[in-house]
């Protein structure tokens, strides 16, 4: 058993970081000298002595670990649509329907937001946390990332710069990880916008590149078309490449394994792609707060909104239920290996 | 003080050990001296390195120990008188040529003097070097006092022209650093003209007849021995017990006989030639008593040599009760101390310690005084910003990676002051050899990164076959050089790359880089001051694989600040500094642990102690609110 003595660190150490656990949501990034992200990897450095620390009650895992699959409210207010950008050049670089990169634009020209907290395209390393003030830099962020980025790191800066009003693009464990830092305290009394995206894992991007070697032309973007394709697009300037799923499983985050939400239950409003609607995304808008800024977006002819067909519906509910269950089944699995050992 | 100078030839000088060894050989008209520096010989070059601006003698820092008894070797060959210095450790490296060199012999008066340190204050490990004599089948001499060293230094070389082969001087560390009043001889002109007589070969061959022409000369050897008045028997004609002692420890014997009023119950035999032994005098000595107690640094090296001996003479001597290193009396390691002789006769003899009380005043008076304190690099140090940057680099590899250590001042960065990085840590230049291994591992799924750090001194001295090796065999390593441009460690003497020679003498330093390079291996050159420039530079060079090499260049800190100094002075925002309530748990006195900084336990902020603080200004890096700030002086 662990000695409290060692400090929280020590034991979000060994429970999240040491065992793999850890999804690189960079939540713990940036408050203090001990931790760090370096290349798709959250990583300690020293081992701290202080007790409570914010890494350990802000940590989406080690929260799952601890108080298991939260119970999933109904909300009333939730509502379920396809959309898509009205704007050319976003949609030309976006990768569904353009609907992150116009709401994020939309709230940083409106300074309804003063900065977006988004994921940039890497480079020379891995992409990581950014901080962003300019549709500009906003849309240099487009497109998705099939790598775990440590994003928030760019949060807890954004925080340190006493930034009042900020929009945060994230996976659902860094929706629930902003959900957990409001909820001890750690926002600084800054307003936050949520935006979740759709997620049913992340790739580690260490291992990730080392599947990247075998590629022989520069990448310029990834997708995973719906089922039945059941392949990873690695598509270049003129060359594409398919690299069957399964030769891409071992390179997923082991931590993914048992989270339990796909659709970003804690974001303001949820995006992701719209399964065989070409051109689309699927937006939940989720809050009030969702609610106003789509209507605002809408009304301001940003963009397309749609109803979300029934069966899109029912589907993206069956495949959501599913990573709850997994989910749910390996905390338990988990569990009972811990028990016997 | 000039040791060498004539103007105190016969008068009596206050000299250390070492500098008596030196004045000893220069008594003795030593023309050719070399040496490596390790604590406790170095000042024996250094003394006669001061001697040569005005005597015509000759002095190096040699590259090792080895080049040095070989380059010694030359002026012995042509006919002049040497000398070699080295510690414990410098031995080993020697000893190949050694043990081929007293095969074939010598001419000129050649003394190798080591200084072993027991209980390794500064060495790697605790050796007795003692045990090379036997297995070299040269004459041993061990001094028990300065006056001693310097007489037995001068004897030394003409028992070695007596006998033609090497004669070896052993000092330890407690000898070489006394201070103490020594009558001193005269410095003789001498006018040798070297010269190499080509009808005389040195070699071992054939090697079995140089063997037992060796082992006559170590006849000889004992002839002189025999009736060498250094030994010395000390005490009653019928003792209850004889103390067979050497070296230093002779002088604990005495000290502890005289305490304990033993002077009329306890003699004292004094070895000043422990190889071979004056049989004639031990087989006296043993006939006037029953017990005999051995007492030296390190190894039982006298109690075996006499306990065959006695064996050898049980029917002249009678049976002995011996005690020492192998009955449990005496520690098998560790240095010799008065206090374990003195509480060893004390249970002996069944009498009482006298109290002086030394011990509780000397107590009474520091222990308020003297601050708890850790090994740790100087403030400013160079190796703690490498350090860090390797610990940053490492943890972001994430790959188990460890580091591969050497020896000198870094050798500390097995401790908390360089992160408890180092790993591994033996013989000189042995962090390649290893790294080399490591390197070859990953074929068998080895999969940790593993960095050699080596510091410059020691990249000389026996790092580069290691590297032509990772080189030759295409082994995965990466080698961080410690370039900080000096022997700091041992005091700061010249080497390869410092551009300058024992006698001070400018010239060309060998480039670390531009070796490397001509090795065919990729070079990166780092400043171990820009923390996070340098950990980006290791942390890129650990994804690479094949040999490669970053030397982290920077003066070694003492130097800097002999040479001018640094540009900064460093202090604390009070009002950026959240101490306790940072959350950074007091990561710059804690983690990073630069002795110039501490925590104001009264104020609960971090300080800057401006009195030890030199300013490099690495810290203000380091500190997450950025409350450590530097200007410029």
């Amino acid at each position: 058993m662990m000695d409290s003595q060692k400090g929280s660190l020590c034991e979000l150490s060994e429970k999240i970081i040491r065992p793999r656990l850890c999804v690189t949501c960079g939540a713990c990034v940036g408050y203090c000298p001990y931790l760090e992200y370096k290349d798709g990897r959250v990583l300690v450095l020293d081992q701290c002595q202080v007790l409570n620390g914010t890494c350990n009650l802000i940590c989406p895992q080690l929260n799952l670990l601890k108080l298991g699959v939260e119970e999933q409210e109904a909300n009333p207010n939730e509502t379920f649509l396809i959309a898509r950008s009205t704007n050319q050049e976003i949609l030309f670089n976006a990768q569904y329907g353009g609907v992150v990169s116009t709401i994020i634009s939309y709230l940083l020209e409106e300074r309804i937001i003063d900065s977006a907290v988004l994921t940039n395209r890497g480079g020379e390393g891995s992409s990581r946390g950014t901080l962003v003030k300019s549709k500009e830099q906003a849309l240099s962020c487009a497109g998705s990332r099939y790598t775990a980025s440590g994003t928030l790191s760019a949060l807890n800066i954004a925080l340190k710069n006493k930034e009042k009003k900020i929009g945060v693009v994230g996976l659902p464990c860094q929706m629930k990880a902003v959900s957990l830092m409001e909820k001890h305290g750690r926002l600084e009394g800054a307003e936050i916008v949520k935006i979740g995206l759709f997620c049913t894992w992340a790739l580690d991007y260490r291992e990730f590149e080392s599947l990247m070697k075998e590629v022989s032309f520069k990448p310029n973007k990834f997708d995973i078309p719906p089922p039945p394709a059941n392949v990873f697009v690695v598509q270049g300037k003129e060359e594409r490449l398919e690299i069957p799923l399964e030769k891409l499983r071992p390179a997923i985050q082991t931590g993914c394994a048992i989270c339990p939400d796909m659709t970003a239950q804690h974001g303001d409003i949820s995006v992701g792609a719209a399964e065989g609607i070409e051109g689309y995304n699927t937006v939940i808008i989720r809050t009030k707060k969702g609610q106003d800024i789509l209507d605002e977006c809408s009304k301001k002819a940003l963009l397309e909104l749609k109803p979300l067909p029934q069966e899109n519906l029912l589907h993206l509910k069956e495949a959501s239920n599913n990573k709850r269950q997994r989910a749910i089944l390996r905390l338990k699995e988990r569990n009972s290996n811990e028990g016997t050992q | 003080m000039k040791v060498h100078s004539r103007e105190y030839d016969n008068k009596v000088l206050l000299l250390q050990g070492n500098e008596a060894i030196a004045r000893g050989a220069l008594e003795a008209g030593v023309v050719f001296c070399a040496g490596y520096p390790g604590n406790p010989s170095s000042e024996i070059i250094e003394t006669l390195a001061e001697a040569a601006k005005e005597l015509p003698i000759y002095v190096e820092w040699s590259v090792n120990e080895k080049v040095a008894l070989e380059a010694a070797t030359a002026a012995s060959f042509a006919g002049v008188r040497a000398i070699v210095t080295m510690k414990q450790n410098g031995v080993n490296v020697a000893s190949d040529f050694l043990t081929n060199l007293t095969l074939s012999g010598t001419k000129g008066g050649i003394v190798l003097v080591s200084c072993d340190d027991p209980s390794s204050i500064s060495s790697t490990n605790e050796e007795d070097a003692r045990w090379f004599s036997r297995l070299a089948d040269i004459p041993l001499l061990e001094p028990s006092t300065p006056q001693e060293a310097l007489e037995l230094t001068r004897e030394a070389f003409s028992l070695s022209e007596q006998i033609k082969n090497v004669v070896m001087l052993r000092s330890v560390s407690r000898l070489s650093h006394t201070r103490a009043n020594v009558r001193v001889g005269e410095i003789k002109k001498t006018s040798t003209k070297p010269f190499f007589d080509p009808k005389i070969s040195y070699h071992t061959f054939p090697v079995v007849p140089k063997h037992f022409q060796r082992h006559e000369k170590l006849n000889m050897a004992a002839k002189w021995v025999e009736a060498c008045t250094y030994n010395k028997y000390i005490g009653p004609k019928d003792p209850e017990l004889l103390i067979c002692t050497s070296g230093c420890a002779f002088t604990y014997a005495i000290e502890a006989v005289d305490m304990l009023n033993l002077n009329n119950r306890v003699a004292i035999l004094k070895l000043s030639t422990t190889y071979p032994l004056p049989r004639n005098l031990l087989k006296d000595a043993l006939k006037k008593t029953k017990k005999i107690l051995f007492l030296e640094d390190v190894d039982p090296f006298l109690e075996e040599q006499i306990k065959a001996l006695a064996a050898e003479l049980v029917e002249d001597v009678g049976a002995k009760e011996f005690m020492g290193r192998t009955t449990g009396h005496i520690p098998v390691a560790g240095e010799i101390l008065p206090g374990t002789l003195i509480r060893l006769l004390a249970e002996l003899f069944n009498t009482s310690i006298p109290n002086y009380g030394y011990r509780d005043r000397v107590l009474s008076l520091i222990s308020q005084k003297v601050p708890p304190r850790e090994f740790g690099f100087c403030p400013g140090c160079p190796h703690r910003g490498t350090f860090y940057s390797i610990k940053k680099a490492l943890t972001w590899d994430d790959r188990n990676g460890f580091i591969s250590g050497d020896i000198g001042c870094y050798t500390m960065g097995i401790w908390p002051t360089g992160f408890n990085m180092v790993k591994s840590v033996h013989a000189m230049g042995s962090s390649i050899g290893l790294a080399c291994g490591y390197g070859k591992l990953k074929d068998f799924g080895f999969d940790q990164p593993v960095i050699t750090v080596c510091g410059d001194s020691t990249f000389y001295h026996a790092a580069l076959p290691g590297l032509v090796n990772a080189r030759f065999n295409n082994a995965d390593v990466l080698i961080i050089v410690l370039d900080n441009s000096a022997t700091a460690m041992t005091g700061f003497q010249p080497h390869p790359g410092t551009g300058i020679t024992a006698l001070g003498i400018p010239t060309t330093p060998v480039d670390i880089e531009a070796l490397c390079k001509a090795l065919g291996m990729e070079v990166a050159v780092i400043d171990p001051y820009e923390i996070g420039a340098a950990s980006e530079v290791i942390y890129s060079y650990l994804k690479k694989s094949g040999p490669r090499v970053i030397v982290s260049k920077r003066k070694c800190a003492l130097v800097q600040n002999r040479e001018g100094g640094f540009p900064y002075i460093m202090e604390v925002d009070k009002t950026k500094c959240k101490g306790e309530e940072c959350g950074c748990g007091r990561y710059c006195t804690r983690i990073f642990r630069c002795p110039g900084l501490v925590f104001d336990r009264e104020e609960g902020k971090a300080k800057v102690d401006e009195v030890v603080c030199v300013g490099c200004g690495i810290c203000s890096l380091i500190c997450p609110q950025g409350a450590i700030v530097r200007r410029g002086k």
